[in-house]
């Protein structure tokens, strides 16, 4: 499973990758660009190195077309490239229904996980880790985690995951990210955007500059889209945090509602 | 729809899903003893230990330890922890109403007793009456389940090692991130599942603190008990190249009169991390909580008609 790749591949991409960087510094010296890229970090390997606590600053997460304010649901501009998601006409009903219904409808109103993308822009924030092997992120609300492979392995066969199952590569310097093994229980947003369990995410991390990542994923879905559709938007890191905190969404409720009995002595007294 | 795992939870979790306890348990029983690993060694570089994705038939004999290029141990890979029952009693314990048996975890005090405070006893004992299956958080889906309790229930995890840090995601959904920093704890007032954690480096030993505990979680299943006031000080020792003695060491004034400590064995297992949806996929949390809610509506009727 591992390093299934063969040998001579691998040995080619590193070639192409060292021609690219050397490419970049060769044209950043060169008179045609009016600006030089600017500076990142990088790791012992020479690989972008995207650790530390990131967050979106838009309201995708509550609908990635355009949207008007609603209850509990404040306003905001796309994400989508192009405006709009090619749903299929059939497709289209299922989406005005979640959204009439989605206060709950919606599995984040039950504390579900969210899936990807929808957990790289929720309005929380999430920390970036780095191996030779993998990536991995912790996200604050309700310590969800997802483990990116970068080790050449490939996807479970026949396994379906609320958070997909991730292995990525890199292209240069963007990280692309082959999100497989979806279920179809996920949406996209508050609004009732929805996929299948044929969905397909193609995520891509540049970074622009030491503390933004250009976001990208690209959905496919045949079964519920008539094409490719893709949504970009910046990351930005948060410079005053070394941790991310908890935000356990089941926990908070049942201690709401009283599921939680307090505990005089053990509790926290505040 | 496939549905990938299900985890049992709580006392009538158990009674209600009893077969696959004791499957848990039962791989958990066959992990053979250690080979000069700890005093209450698990399974040494067997792999097995109560999880998924160990018991390969016969290895080689383990290697040494893997090392970093700056020449730390590697402990980095896909773990199962011999929990030996932990997760029913850290103490040796007999089987009892559907909780299975263990050898117990204890390694001080000496007679492998948890010196437990008056109250906490009395308040052990409440918490095993079968209404109070549905207070253990985990039972409602936390699975954010504390500290040190991820490291010995029957469910896999993977340990990362980037830079500075010691990273461990759990395939029930939740994760410990531990800087290799001397950076003070969060603010007292920031009270979390996981608490804070800081680690440091020990010759080959990374040894890390836990403060900022909410008080919240349970220790196990069993109900043993841990306040906010704990200080946990755990001990990842590689014993050889697939093979972690993990200790833990509690002081908790609020519950224990004494410092006590617990050591389990980590063994590198085949496979990958998967997913562990339990809130999604829940079966018995509306059962136990109609358990509960029938006990409160008793107690409440007890108090409202006078005696007689």
């Amino acid at each position: 499973m591992r390093n299934s790749i063969p040998r001579h591949i691998r040995g080619l991409t590193f070639v192409l990758v060292l021609l690219a960087s050397f490419s970049v510094q060769h044209s950043s010296t060169g008179p045609t660009l009016a600006q030089a890229p600017a500076a990142i970090p990088r790791t012992a390997d020479g690989k972008p190195n995207l650790q530390g606590v990131w967050q979106v600053r838009n309201r995708a997460a509550y609908g990635l077309e355009d949207h008007p304010a609603r209850h509990k649901m404040p306003p905001g501009r796309s994400v989508v490239e192009g405006g709009t998601i090619p749903y299929r006409p059939d497709a289209v009903k299922k989406r005005e229904e979640n959204y009439a219904n989605r206060y709950t409808a919606d599995p984040l109103a039950s504390c579900f996980m969210p899936g990807v993308p929808r957990i790289m822009y929720m309005e929380h924030p999430f920390q970036i880790f780095q191996t030779r092997d993998h990536v991995a992120m912790t996200f604050e609300w309700s310590l969800v985690h997802r483990l990116i492979y970068t080790n050449g392995s490939k996807p479970h066969d026949g396994i379906e995951f609320w958070m997909g199952d991730s292995r990525g590569r890199w292209e240069g310097d963007t990280l692309v990210v082959e999100v497989t093994n979806h279920n179809d229980k996920t949406w996209f947003d508050m609004s009732g955007n929805f996929h299948s369990e044929a969905l397909k995410v193609t995520e891509r991390y540049t970074m622009l500059d030491a503390d933004t990542i250009r976001y990208e994923a690209t959905m496919e879905d045949p079964k519920v889209f008539t094409r490719p559709w893709k949504i970009s938007m910046p990351l930005h890191r948060h410079k005053d945090m070394d941790r991310v905190l908890e935000y356990h969404c089941k926990a908070e409720e049942s201690e709401a509602n009283g599921n939680f009995e307090r505990k005089e002595k053990t509790w926290y007294p505040k | 729809m496939r549905t990938l795992l299900t985890v049992s939870r709580g006392l009538l979790a158990a009674a209600v899903l009893l077969t696959p306890v004791s499957f848990a348990f039962a791989q958990e029983q066959a992990a053979p003893p250690a080979q000069g690993g700890g005093r209450a060694g698990g399974a040494g570089a067997q792999g097995g230990g109560g999880g998924r994705g160990g018991g390969a038939a016969a290895r080689p004999p383990a290697a040494p330890i893997r090392r970093l290029p700056d020449g730390k141990p590697d402990m980095s890979g896909f773990y199962n922890a011999a929990g030996r029952g932990a997760n029913y009693g850290l103490e040796k314990h007999e089987r009892w109403s559907f909780m299975p048996g263990g050898d117990g975890i204890v390694i001080a005090p000496a007679d492998g007793k948890l010196p437990m405070q008056e109250w906490a006893k009395a308040e052990l004992k409440q918490r095993q009456r079968p209404e109070f299956g549905y207070d253990d958080p985990t039972a409602q889906c936390t699975q954010a389940a504390g500290v040190p309790r991820p490291f010995y229930v029957p469910s896999p995890f993977q340990i990362l090692q980037p830079p500075g840090t010691l990273l461990v995601l759990f395939e029930r959904m939740s994760w410990r991130q531990i800087p290799l920093t001397d950076r003070p704890h969060v603010p007292d007032t920031i009270r979390m599942w996981h608490g804070d954690s800081v680690g440091r480096w020990e010759g080959d030993t990374i040894v890390v603190e836990t403060k900022n505990l909410n008080g919240k979680a349970w220790l196990n299943e069993a109900g043993e008990i841990l306040s906010h006031a704990a200080t946990v000080v755990e001990r990842f020792t590689p014993v050889n190249a697939d093979t972690i003695r993990y200790q833990a060491t509690i002081t908790d004034p609020i519950v224990y009169t004494g410092p006590w400590t617990i050591e389990v064995m980590f063994n590198r297992s085949e496979g990958e991390l998967l997913e562990v949806a339990c809130l999604e996929d829940d079966q018995d949390l509306q059962h136990l909580k109609d358990i509960k809610d029938e006990a409160r509506a008793k107690e409440a009727a007890g108090k409202a008609s006078p005696a007689k």
